[in-house]
């Protein structure tokens, strides 16, 4: 029995350190017999609490390779022809070190061409150091804190797929104050994402003349937030805004309501257009106003097509922003390669040149310091249980918004 | 004032459902000397199970049942199959590293659990029945926060009741005494430590189904969240001892209720193992030691 302790313990090893990595008897970048084929590492949240998002990163760039194959793989380059690998077997379940562990091991293995994923930015903050000093192209598909770009200190291969932060913030700021809200009160998730939304969102009230009536946190896996309601409460808002993740967010309006705390509520986040958050939530999710870089109703060919594509591969009606930024990402290393990089170590250089017209969210071209340039979001209100949209807005610089309007 | 009235009320709720998550942990740890280190993940899979049972069936006692009867059963099986054995193998004297094979079961359990649920998190409607109350201003307590407060009170009570009174409890009191001449006088020990597993293990269950129909949500984290939260209060109000869990948890839940009502969550965790330490150097077997009688 005492060899069974041992087998089970040495059984939950594995299963702790094990993953659901396909495809990985493929090889990287290969000359040898056969069809060449780039291997792009892919990683996030595939268990835990957010593990939702993981998937949804990895249906992303799933759908991206099998895209790119079916339409003959790489379109130039001296890797043209090669078919694109996905190897999911980079599990971080949104911790920090273990994103770091993923990411070395990505760096200490030649088959990898490029990362591509990470859920909270607490993960990628940790890694893209990692990854810049190997010269490594990390595309962060999803996490969205500058401090990600400005961890990078080595070589500029550190790429944030979505909008950064000011650009969440600045929108649902704008429309709040727009709306003429006066006395509004924060709760936010602490930690890079949850104080960066909540940070960026404070300082955008202030530049309007606005302060927030109070400004209450919690941390990660929190399930109890009547104190700080109650405390939110005691304040007198005129409407609150949640800074969390998709299952906290929809207990926030849950206890909310419960406290009797009705008030309207903004998400500055881009958490609440999730099929988590809508489903979680009920109908208390109707009235909340968000943003998200996909809007759902956009008509280009592009977003008609990627998301036809999506509902066909996943039987989901909706592109989540995880899966759309997994998807931009893998097709962004593509077109580096297609641009003429032929090794790990020249992506990065390419990646700074490519300009993709429409994704399917808009267009994607990256500026020097790895950021997107002229990132989209997207302001919904979530009416009848669906996010209706409203207004666009495109990222102008590190921390300036326009209004632009809705492709209908 | 309303306030005031919010965090007292929270206090209460949280403080229940941390002493009920400490009393299977603390009646584990005194009868048989192991720290289950997967009383949290055993009673979060049963929690994911019985949700899995309600949305089948639709009957909401068999979906809690289902949770106290399998966090019971995964509690004999881990008994039986690893924590006894360990226990039998360890020679006197050794570095206990009881707490291996324990981590382990936890991860085990974990992965079962996010196998089973591809989301991570799942909503869960109402498991007991009632409706909401209105308890003051606006403020309006789910159906669940009453029965996390009467099985708060009435589950310890039982619980004494049977150690007391019944031959399983004598047994098991006897067992964690003096295991040695238990045997002996002819007590099955085995049987009794898994009993003994069984009771803590369907506590917990319990305790699962009202955290995840009070809060209207079940997560991966709960498992940690429950033996770290009940290891602590078990801490603080006296390991082994039903009253010294009660205490402890309501200590904790209104330690953390106050700092993240009045100061800043921020501080929660520095202020409940400040908490903890505090109570380890000045009172390491628990707030209740002097006062506590030789009970289980």
């Amino acid at each position: 029995m005492k060899k069974l302790a041992l087998v089970i313990s040495a059984l939950a090893l594995a299963a702790a350190c094990s993953s659901s990595s396909s495809d990985k008897a493929a090889n990287g970048p290969s000359t040898s017999a056969g069809p060449k084929k780039v291997v792009i590492a892919v990683g996030g949240p595939f268990s835990g609490d957010d593990k939702a998002v993981g998937d949804e990163i990895r249906a992303g760039a799933k759908l991206a390779a099998d895209q790119i194959n079916a339409g003959g793989g790489i379109t130039g380059g001296p890797l043209k022809g090669a078919q694109v690998v996905i190897d999911d077997g980079f599990d971080d379940a949104d911790v920090p070190q273990k994103a770091v562990d993923n990411i070395r091991k990505v760096v200490d293995d030649d088959k990898y061409i490029a990362f591509v994923g990470s859920g909270l930015s607490d993960a990628s903050v940790a890694a893209a150091p990692v990854a810049s000093q190997a010269g490594l192209s990390y595309m962060a598909a999803y996490a969205s804190s500058p401090k990600i770009l400005d961890a990078a200190t080595a070589q500029k291969s550190v790429f944030v797929i979505p909008p950064t932060f000011p650009a969440y913030s600045f929108s649902v700021a704008d429309q709040l104050t727009k709306k003429g809200y006066k006395k509004p009160a924060i709760i936010h998730l602490t930690g890079t994402y949850g104080d960066g939304i909540s940070d960026f969102f404070v300082e955008s009230l202030k530049d309007s003349g606005v302060t927030p009536v109070a400004n209450e946190s919690f941390k990660f896996g929190d399930a109890e937030f009547t104190t700080q309601l109650g405390k939110i409460k005691d304040a007198g808002p005129d409407s609150l805004v949640m800074v969390g993740l998709p299952d906290s967010d929809a207990l926030i309006v849950k206890q909310a309501e419960q406290l009797g705390l009705s008030v309207p509520v903004f998400d500055p986040g881009g958490i609440t257009n999730s099929g988590t958050f809508l489903k979680d939530a009920g109908n208390l999710a109707n009235g909340v106003v968000g943003n998200t870089p996909s809007d759902a109703q956009r008509n280009t060919p592009a977003a008609v097509a990627l998301r036809d594509a999506y509902t066909a591969a996943t039987k989901e009606p909706v592109v989540p922003d995880p899966a759309v930024f997994a998807y931009e990402g893998v097709q962004a290393v593509a077109a580096g390669l297609a641009d003429g990089a032929g090794k790990r170590l020249d992506l990065s250089d390419h990646l700074h040149k490519i300009s993709i017209a429409d994704t399917g969210v808009g267009p994607l071209k990256f500026a020097a310091d790895g950021s997107r340039v002229g990132g989209r979001l997207y302001i919904f209100q979530v009416q009848g249980g669906t996010p209706v949209f409203t207004v666009g807005y495109e990222q102008t610089g590190p921390k300036a918004i326009k209004e632009i309007p809705l492709e209908r | 004032m309303e306030l005031f009235l919010t965090v007292c009320v929270t206090s209460l709720v949280l403080g229940l459902l941390y002493a009920l998550f400490a009393t299977g942990l603390s009646l584990v740890l005194r009868a048989s000397g192991g720290l289950n280190l997967a009383h949290g993940d055993s009673l979060m899979l049963a929690t994911y199970v019985a949700v899995g049972t309600l949305h089948v069936s639709g009957l909401r006692p068999l979906a809690i049942l289902t949770d106290v009867v399998m966090a019971a059963a995964i509690g004999v099986v881990v008994y039986l199959a690893v924590y006894g054995p360990v226990a039998g193998h360890r020679r006197a004297g050794a570095t206990s590293l009881g707490f291996l094979p324990a981590l382990g079961l936890a991860l085990i359990i974990r992965n079962v659990a996010v196998l089973i649920n591809p989301r991570g998190s799942e909503p869960v409607p109402a498991l007991f029945p009632g409706g909401r109350v209105n308890l003051f201003g606006d403020y309006q307590l789910p159906a669940a926060g009453w029965w996390v407060l009467g099985a708060g009170i009435v589950v310890p009570l039982l619980l004494a009741v049977f150690l007391r009174r019944g031959v399983t409890g004598r047994r098991v009191r006897a067992v964690a005494d003096e295991p040695t001449l238990a045997r002996l006088a002819g007590i099955p020990v085995v049987r009794t430590l898994a009993a003994t597993y069984a009771v803590a293990g369907a506590i917990g269950g319990l305790a699962g189904a009202l955290f995840a129909s009070f809060f209207g949500q079940v997560s991966i984290s709960l498992g940690w969240q429950a033996t770290l939260t009940g290891f602590v209060a078990a801490i603080l109000g006296g390991v082994g001892w039903v009253r010294g869990a009660v205490l402890g948890g309501l200590m904790l839940g209104t330690a953390q209720s106050f700092v993240s009502g009045y100061l800043s969550t921020r501080f929660r965790d520095v202020v409940t193992f400040g908490l903890l330490i505090a109570v380890l150097l000045l009172a390491p077997e628990g707030v209740l030691a002097r006062s506590r009688l030789r009970t289980v």
